[in-house]
């Protein structure tokens, strides 16, 4: 019952415009055109291009649970000084618009750069910056799970003669590996769907298949080639996620919970301070720097050091209709960023909970494996499919909302639900199914039991989800330039539009509109893991 | 330096996890085959105690000889200490055999010797024929017991117990604890037992140490702790007034 | 219980789908028609009841709210803007939607787009009366479906201290940008993914000719292939060659020559009393393209008669003169005066270099593929 509400919104608001679309380009005249089949499958570029977007994808993953994986045990395990402020700030490369982030990375790895070293135009910038991306996927996701495992199990291991990659490998791996699946596979989704890093850094040599999909819709209109390849991306995209479903579900461990705070402690030996340090310095370099490149040219004006970008902000350039005042701008993104957050919280709510069931074996049906590979399907599918895809469906009464605002946060649901429900599904999963039979017996109702048993237990993992969320709709770009009104832009597209004009001035706003949405991202999720329900000990 | 089995010379040690305290200038020296009770009220430092002996917290200060060897910098996993948590902590992967047998694969023990082993550790506790019982499905005193058994199957040289019957009820804890009492002197081994509960230790230990505010107090046999507490806070702990 | 949700779920889903398979397919009606004119005495008509016009526009679309605002209280028309990306995205976005558009003006696509729009019957036919004060270069649509409003022009701009501090003359031709003494100096943005991109392709081909051969020893293919040799650098779009990439100005990068437009020059000026030879950029003259922005009313708009009267708005004295500033392009209805800075530091491009629109439209896919196969 629970899966009705999200898998009715997943079919109105995507499968709908995207089956529409693909038929548009493969019926175009009512009768079916399968001619486009065969061109792109003779086309050699297309196979390469799939090839290469396979593969990038595959090093992407491994390189970020790589370099992530330390930082999520950094998180779960060490306290030190800044963390709370660290673990927001992780999110800032999430909301950061594309094209801002990669200026800023070339501004060290490019011809000209900081570091001396000229990357732009390889395979390895297009990594660097996917690492970049989603390091916080894999460090929230994983970190949140983690940070619940009882250390004393590590050092019951410990005690019991195993040195430390064991005990990591024994039994902290087991642990985690279904939240590591999880993260994963939404760090493949995202780096299979790269767009704007592909373009701008991967210079014209590497093209991804949304590249080819944006081109062959956006700027060709060749709906026949584009809904093939459409499908092709569909293909593939449940191909792993039927292989990354069936690893995490096989993995998945029932374990007791830890509240994170009991779980954490100071470093002790120089080895642990080493870890601490080195992780940190590793953080310091990938994010840092590309950062503070970015506020560092927010404050130098033509002028001099100072506020001057900021000041520009505000100046109206004689009252143009492309001039919104910022404060305006932060008020559209955060009223978009909580509508979108609220849908995707409460769909993600239930659709989780229709996945996981009573938690009991026969619970985990072939209805619900399959409700978890569909939900994941739009973060695999190209924004401009789905962009293009509304035009024609929701042109008539009483789904006329082309041009109507709701569609924008309903776009940001959309992307924002798979995150919720990857954040909630195992941590309802990892819910000892005997506190549940507890609660009622107790004499709780159902949805007692799911108010007062697993809301508070997955409490956490919702902080988590409500930052993604809300992170996601903040820095979403590729749907909201399509469907905004141009008098109440997002902060990303003002960013977009002083980016679009030549100056000093222009790109000087755009830098300072980025630090104001780095500094709004960090204080916002900040509050929300304050509001975070309190760790599992408590009750 | 004595001829003592385990001696702590003068440690000290600084903060552990949020609430532990700091541990003053310990020194205490256990014969070979001794029970030794380490009883304090919660915040005492009675843990952070075991957890410097089984080297998971360093020792800011002194140094610690078992059997012979400083062992105050060995990493944890070479210093052969069995440590048994009063949560258990028995691997939630891994059914009862595998916990049972986790030390033995660490050490590199053969597999049919470790299946032998693992058979055996497991009779002596009572758990026969529980080895592909999953862990989830145990009640309290078998958790126990499987912890328990883990904890025996490498042979370590020296067995630290953190309130191991803590979340057990009154009739099962005093019915295990003299069963606990019996298997150890058995098998010669040396220990230290960390309780809060005055009775368990009296029944269970040779020597008693109380542990207040991170320093020993008081180090003595039941007998004459019982006839002349030292301070007042350690008459009060005896359950005297 | 579930599994029959699901079911059914799916069974509305496909039924909706049918269904729509098949409206759009009976959509589709070829009939073209026409707006009449629409200027009382040469002014704008007064609507007596209000009406909200929806303007389809790209993302770099703006103009002064207090010209707009004189348009609304003229003629009791409401605008609403409506932006659907850049000016191919928004231009195919309306190709998609023909016949039941999102709005009921769209504003912004040049003559590389117009082929497309013409070809897909996207427009009704509306001949302004003030396209009299229109220059005729720009008046290219015969159909009298596509009204000019703006144009511009792609140039090479280059960084003049970098040249000065290298001590060598600023490059006026196409032929220095294959000079030996640029090597790695230039960068231009994919005409695939670009449209400045593709007007300097363009340029070239309406240059050195060859645009009629398919082979790859085309003249223009030549001169690529010369600047390939020289280490010319290409990137996905102009905010990349811009910013990350150019060396003047606001850019960021290391490289001296970029395509860009000749109304950037007067943006990277903020002290107007610097001498024009000073200025930070300056533009490569001959390398200039022009590109001209075009305006039509949708066919099936909802307010059609609205739609003619923004149009002749568009090119009324005020929006017209309203357009260096905004947009940084120049109005097409001649003698409509310039701003100081723009008319101070942008150089006059007498003759820019163009192709016939129906040219491009037949030949874009291959030039482009051509150029690929060069380059990737």
């Amino acid at each position: 019952m629970a899966a009705a509400p999200p898998l009715l919104f997943l079919a109105v608001f995507f499968a709908w415009p995207v089956v529409a679309i693909i038929l548009r380009g493969l019926r175009p005249d009512g009768a079916w055109d399968l001619a486009a089949f065969g061109e792109v499958v003779a086309d050699s570029t297309i196979r390469r291009v799939l090839w290469f977007t396979i593969w990038e994808s595959i090093a992407s993953t491994v390189l970020c649970l790589l370099f992530a994986l330390p930082g999520a045990a950094l998180f779960a395990r060490y306290r030190f000084p800044g963390k709370k402020l660290l673990w927001s700030a992780l999110l800032v490369p999430f909301v950061l618009p594309t094209v801002v982030v990669a200026v800023s990375l070339l501004g060290i790895i490019g011809s000209g750069g900081l570091s001396g070293v000229n990357l732009s135009g390889t395979v390895w910038a297009i990594l660097i910056a996917h690492v970049f991306f989603n390091y916080a996927v894999v460090v929230r996701t994983v970190g949140s799970t983690w940070s619940t495992i009882d250390p004393r199990l590590e050092e019951s291991a410990r005690a019991l003669g195993a040195r430390p990659w064991r005990v990591f490998a024994e039994v902290t791996w087991p642990l985690i590996r279904s939240s590591v699946a999880a993260a994963s596979s939404i760090v493949f989704l995202f780096s299979f769907t790269s767009f704007g890093i592909v373009l701008i850094l991967g210079g014209i040599s590497h093209r991804t298949l949304e590249v080819e999909i944006y081109d062959q819709t956006a700027k060709f209109l060749q709906l026949d080639v584009a809904a093939v390849l459409a499908l092709l991306q569909l293909l593939v995209v449940v191909i792993i996620l039927l292989w990354f479903g069936r690893s995490q579900r096989r993995r998945s461990v029932l374990f007791d919970q830890r509240s994170a705070t009991e779980t954490e402690q100071p470093a002790g030996t120089p080895r642990q301070k080493w870890f601490i340090r080195s992780n940190l310095m590793f953080i310091a370099l990938l994010f840092g720097t590309p950062l503070m490149v970015l506020v560092v040219r927010s404050f130098s004006t033509p002028e001099g050091w100072g506020f001057g970008f900021y000041r520009a902000l505000t100046d109206s350039r004689g009252g143009s209709t492309s001039f919104v005042p910022p404060v305006d701008a932060i008020g559209n993104s955060l009223m978009f960023a909580s509508i979108a957050t609220a849908i995707a919280l409460v769909l993600g709510l239930c659709a989780a909970w229709a996945i996981v069931g009573d938690g009991s074996a026969h619970s985990d049906t072939r209805f619900s494996r399959w409700t978890d590979t569909a939900l994941m399907i739009p973060l695999g599918t190209s924004a401009v499919t789905v962009g293009f895809g509304f035009l024609i469906v929701f042109d008539e009464p009483p789904l006329n909302l082309r041009s109507s605002l709701w569609l924008i946060p309903i776009a940001h649901a959309v992307v924002a639900l798979p995150f919720v429900v990857r954040l909630l599904a195992p941590a309802l999963r990892s819910i000892d199914p005997r506190l549940r039979e507890a609660a009622a017996t107790l004499g709780a109702s159902p949805r007692r039991v799911w108010l007062s048993v697993e809301v508070p237990i997955v409490g956490r993992a919702l902080a988590a989800a409500a930052g993604f969320a809300f992170a996601i709709s903040l820095g979403e770009f590729g749907a909201t330039a399509f469907l905004i009104r141009p008098d109440r832009p997002t902060m990303p597209i003002a960013i977009y539009r002083a980016l679009g004009r030549p100056g000093e001035y222009n790109f000087g706003q755009a830098m300072a509109m980025s630090t104001i949405l780095m500094l709004l991202t960090v204080v916002v999720m900040l509050v929300i893991d304050r509001f975070r329900p309190a760790g599992v000990s408590e009750f | 330096m004595s001829s003592s089995y385990l001696a702590l010379n003068h440690v000290s040690a600084r903060h552990d996890r949020n609430e532990d305290p700091t541990l003053h200038n310990i020194s205490v020296d256990v014969e070979a085959g001794e029970v030794i009770g380490v009883l304090g009220s919660s915040g005492s430092g009675k843990t952070t105690l075991l957890r410097v002996i089984a080297g998971l917290h360093n020792a800011s200060e002194g140094s610690i000889i078992l059997d012979g060897v400083d062992i105050t910098t060995t990493p944890t996993h070479l210093r052969g200490v069995g440590l048994m948590f009063q949560e258990h902590a028995l691997f939630p992967h891994l059914n009862v055999s595998d916990n049972v047998a986790f030390g033995l694969r660490m050490a590199k023990v053969p597999k049919p010797e470790r299946s032998i082993r693992v058979v055996e550790v497991l009779e002596l506790v009572g758990l026969t024929d529980f080895g592909t019982r999953d862990v989830a499905s145990l009640s309290g005193g078998e958790r126990q017991r499987v912890a328990l058994a883990r904890t025996l199957a490498p042979s370590p040289r020296l067995l630290l117990l953190d309130e191991p019957m803590g979340s057990l009820d009154r009739v099962l804890r005093d019915h295990l604890v003299s069963e606990l009492r019996e298997l150890i002197v058995d098998l010669g081994l040396t220990a230290l037992y960390v309780t809060h509960d005055r009775s368990e230790a009296f029944a269970l230990a040779d020597r008693i140490a109380v542990l207040d505010e991170g320093a020993v107090v008081q180090f003595d046999t039941p007998g004459v702790l019982d006839a002349s507490p030292a301070t007042e806070h350690v008459s009060r702990l005896l359950g005297h007034r | 219980m579930r599994r029959l949700i699901a079911a059914g779920l799916l069974g509305l889903t496909v039924f909706a789908l049918s269904v729509l398979g098949s409206s759009c397919a009976s959509e589709k009606s070829e009939t073209s028609s026409s707006v009449s004119p629409v200027l009382v005495n040469g002014s704008l008509p007064r609507f007596e009841e209000s009406v909200t016009l929806r303007v389809m526009t790209h993302d770099s679309f703006a103009v002064s709210q207090s010209v707009l605002d004189e348009f609304e209280s003229a003629t009791n028309v409401r605008v609403e803007l409506i932006s659907s990306g850049d000016a191919v995205a928004m231009t195919n976005a309306a190709i998609l939607t023909a016949g039941n558009p999102v709005a009921d003006v769209i504003f912004g696509f040049d003559e590389n787009l117009l082929g497309s729009v013409l070809r897909s019957n996207l427009l009704q036919q509306f001949r302004a009366e003030r396209l009299e004060g229109v220059d005729s270069v720009f008046v290219i649509d015969d159909s009298g479906m596509a009204t000019p409003i703006d144009h511009g022009n792609v140039c090479v701009n280059f960084d003049r201290g970098a040249f000065s501090k290298a001590g060598l003359p600023v490059p006026s031709t196409f032929d220095a940008l294959i000079d030996p003494s640029v090597k790695n100096d230039f960068v231009v943005e994919d005409p695939s993914t670009s449209t400045p991109g593709l007007a300097f392709m363009l340029a070239t081909i309406a240059k050195f000719g060859g645009g009629d051969d398919a082979t790859t020893g085309a003249a223009w293919l030549n001169y690529w292939k010369q600047l390939k040799a020289n280490g010319v650098s290409i990137v996905d779009s102009w905010e990349t060659a811009y910013y990350a990439t150019f060396s003047g100005g606001s850019g960021k990068g290391d490289r001296p020559l970029v395509v860009s437009y000749a109304s950037s020059p007067p943006a990277e000026v903020s002290d107007t009393t610097l001498p024009v030879d000073q200025s930070p950029t300056g533009v490569v003259t001959e390398t200039c393209y022009r590109q001209t922005e075009f305006a039509g009313i949708l066919r099936g708009a909802s307010q059609p008669q609205a739609a003619a009267a923004f149009i002749e708005f568009m090119l009324g004295g005020s929006f017209q003169a309203d357009v260096p500033g905004q947009m940084y392009v120049y109005p097409v209805v001649t003698g409509t005066p310039l701003p100081d800075t723009f008319a101070k530091y942008t150089a006059p491009v007498e003759a820019p270099l163009a192709l016939p629109y129906s040219e491009v439209a037949a030949n874009r896919e291959r030039w482009i593929s051509q150029w690929s196969a060069l380059f990737r």
